[in-house]
């Protein structure tokens, strides 16, 4: 086979994959240690002055803000009644506009432009660049381009633990934090998640709020990582981040593969994180199909946990699956990393690590799994074709949730509103209602209840073709 | 975007709670103000659901009329229904008891407290050995006695292993719980385990060892325990309570 076209750099054959999980990432370990260097490269690490007004003791109305802080976790909100005014100001800063300035790193491997004053040079160090950039605020804001990029949600995860963890010798004990919003998307055709963190810390003598703002993205290969820990200057730290995610070019910068489309994941009405699904032809006319998702979900009042996944199927021209494998890291750690590929007898095997476990199991011979882009193709022809309601379609495929059995798959078609195709999706005890585009066959959205949760997968981008 | 889709799913499942808030999975609890929510306290509970049929079959009640929420006796305890062909003394890939890790669990357990464990041995030393943390999704047993740590699941998952690795029919249950927190009584997704002792089902959850827990409402046992075991959950929770109601004291119920 020939070298693959990738997304990241992350979504390889199973082989490469491998290496790739043992290369250097931007994991909790591996900030540790640059947050040991000089140049520091979270923003934390750039100021030891104080971070937000002095609070008082015994300020009731602010102790109540407080408490709501703590209690409230991930859907903190300090209700805007309860805040006294000095933090209602402090959160309601932004910084002006300004002037495009560009940069460009010293060996030429990256340039962009933000709204914003670009202070001093762009630093290198490692696989690794740092712009600092003045936002109006006391403390500037930092972009970071990370050569061979990284996994989102354990980036944002993990980063954000460094980062907290630094702030104590500097500001105090960190006795509160939670997330106060969180959001995911698209710029182009580089998937973003964000994160905003608000925190309390306590030197012994005071408390203090602070808040932290999280921005990463993937774009051609690499990945973007920007962050500002401040009270307010919320939209001016996305506008930057946005600009420099937007205007960002790289030397040696990755091809789009032949079709790629985001999806934002959320749970209820928030957005949590990102899912992608490529196709890259190959010379010798095999297909790399990737599915890959990172969710950042709360999981305490001031916790939350990552999950990186990536799924990839390599398929003859006509959609068959050749083989297959699934990467599953969580909280930045390795999880899950299997192959699915077929034997000698005409069965399927599957083996790795699954939960941290070695596995190696055969598949029921007579199940033959399919690709999702041989699933796309049949609803596709599916959606040409008149009084479809009530149809229905049946595949079995390899799920990271049945890792050793292939479980069976349905698609009825339920309703044709407005030329839209709208489906039931059954896989297993699990159901959900799509709406298929029709061009590719792919849903634009699907929809599931699961427990007290509504999942939503919308698609927010899509390039290229089947 | 069905595998995305199954992604998020299996996240979500490995997801459980702990005793503390847990964002996902808290489910409103709507007190009465003259049912008080003590330990074991014989309280009747709405519990609605999207689906109140398939709520009562799964918990083994009256199906409501329809429109209403199922009526539910919070105590005493009920035990989900048996899966007959199980001993529920398996070493299975997630309570892996045979693994050696397991077993050094299993020693220390003997050491620590008897060589011939009950519930309340099991209970304590698990409650004692176990550090609560949130990172964990849903580990099995031979990965939580190397690490130490986890949420409920961890904890149940290794209470039923150490159960099992003495012989006894154990087997972990998820579902809700209502129980007394620093901010009052509170109802959220649970997993603990069941031992069987006397011929009878009983709670052993390590997790809310101290808690004073009102009561459970168990939406289904684990019963596969293979590699597949989150379609098994996703299966418990197709029929989630979204919203509880404490219903008033009523001569009726007293007499349940």
């Amino acid at each position: 086979m020939t070298e693959p076209v990738t997304v990241g750099q992350l979504l390889h054959r199973s082989h490469e994959l491998e290496s790739r999980l043992k290369a250097p990432r931007l994991t909790l370990e591996s900030v540790a240690r640059m947050s040991n260097h000089p140049d520091n490269l979270l923003p934390v690490g750039q100021s030891t002055r104080r971070i937000g007004p002095r609070i008082h003791k015994g300020d009731f109305v602010f102790s109540r803000s407080l408490m709501s802080l703590a209690l409230l976790g991930c859907s903190l909100s300090i209700g805007a009644a309860e805040e006294p005014k000095w933090l209602k100001e402090a959160r309601a800063r932004e910084g002006k506009p300004g002037a495009m300035t560009s940069m460009k790193s010293e060996d030429g491997f990256f340039s962009a432009a933000v709204p914003a004053k670009v202070l001093g040079k762009i630093q290198q160090q490692n696989e690794g660049y740092t712009a600092t950039i003045d936002i109006g605020s006391e403390t500037p804001m930092t972009c970071e381009v990370l050569k061979g990029g990284f996994d989102l949600a354990s980036t944002l995860r993990n980063v954000a633990a460094v980062t907290f963890r630094d702030l104590e010798p500097i500001q105090g004990k960190v006795d509160a934090k939670g997330i106060e919003a969180q959001d995911a998307g698209v710029i182009g055709a580089s998937p973003f998640m964000t994160v905003d963190w608000i925190y309390r810390v306590n030197d012994g003598k005071a408390a203090r709020l602070g808040a932290l703002k999280q921005f990463a993205a993937s774009k051609g290969g690499q990945g973007i990582y920007c962050a500002h820990v401040d009270l307010g200057y919320v939209q001016t730290f996305r506008r930057v981040a946005s600009a420099f995610l937007e205007s960002t070019a790289f030397e040696n910068a990755v091809a789009l593969p032949d079709y790629f489309e985001v999806s934002t994941a959320s749970f209820g009405d928030r957005r949590v994180g990102i899912a992608i699904a490529s196709l890259t032809k190959q010379q010798d006319g095999e297909l790399e199909l990737v599915n890959s998702t990172s969710l950042l979900y709360p999981v305490a009042a001031d916790a939350v946990n990552s999950q990186d996944s990536y799924h990839v199927q390599w398929a003859r021209a006509d959609a068959s699956l050749i083989e297959a494998t699934h990467v599953v890291s969580a909280n930045g750690e390795l999880e899950t990393k299997l192959s699915l590929t077929s034997t000698a007898e005409g069965g399927w095997s599957v083996a790795g690590q699954f939960k941290q476990k070695e596995i190696n199991e055969k598949i029921d011979k007579d199940s033959i799994p399919v690709t999702w882009l041989a699933q796309a193709k049949a609803r596709q022809a599916l959606a040409t074709q008149s009084d479809i309601v009530g149809k229905t379609l049946v595949d079995r495929v390899w799920v990271v949730a049945s890792p050793t059995a292939l479980i069976e798959s349905t698609f009825t078609v339920t309703s044709t509103n407005d030329g839209k195709v709208v489906g039931r999706e059954t896989a297993g005890p699990l159901s959900m209602d799509v709406v298929l585009d029709n061009a590719t066959g792919l849903p634009t959205s699907a929809v599931m209840h699961l427990g007290p949760q509504t999942i939503t997968l919308e698609r927010v981008y899509r390039t290229g073709t089947l | 975007m069905k595998a995305r889709l199954l992604a998020l799913v299996a996240t979500l499942l490995s997801a459980d709670a702990l005793a503390q808030t847990q964002p996902l999975y808290v489910v409103p609890l709507q007190p009465h103000a003259h049912t008080a929510l003590r330990a074991g306290a014989h309280v009747t509970l709405a519990l609605h659901s999207r689906d109140p049929s398939a709520l009562a079959a799964q918990l083994q009640v009256a199906a409501p009329p329809a429109g209403k929420p199922v009526e539910y006796a919070l105590n005493p305890y009920r035990a989900p229904r048996e899966a007959k062909s199980r001993t529920w003394r398996e070493s299975t890939f997630v309570v892996d008891f045979e693994e050696q890790v397991v077993t050094d669990l299993y020693e220390d357990l003997i050491e620590a407290e008897t060589s011939t464990p009950n519930r309340e041995h099991f209970i304590r030393f698990v409650a004692a050995t176990l550090k609560p943390t949130v990172g964990r999704g849903w580990d099995v047993a031979s990965t939580t006695a190397q690490r130490r740590e986890g949420d409920c699941t961890e904890f149940a998952v290794t209470l039923t292993a150490l159960a099992r690795a003495a012989s006894l029919p154990a087997r972990v249950v998820t579902g809700i719980v209502v129980a007394q927190t620093p901010q009052g009584p509170a109802a959220f997704g649970h997993a603990w385990s069941e031992l069987k002792e006397e011929n009878e089902w009983r709670v052993a959850d390590a997790a809310l060892a101290g808690t004073e827990v009102v009561g459970y409402i168990p939406l289904g046992a684990l019963t596969n325990e293979s590699a597949s075991f989150t379609l098994d959950l996703a299966q418990l929770m197709q029929t989630w309570v979204q919203r509880i109601e404490v219903l008033p004291p009523t001569p009726a119920r007293r007499t349940r």
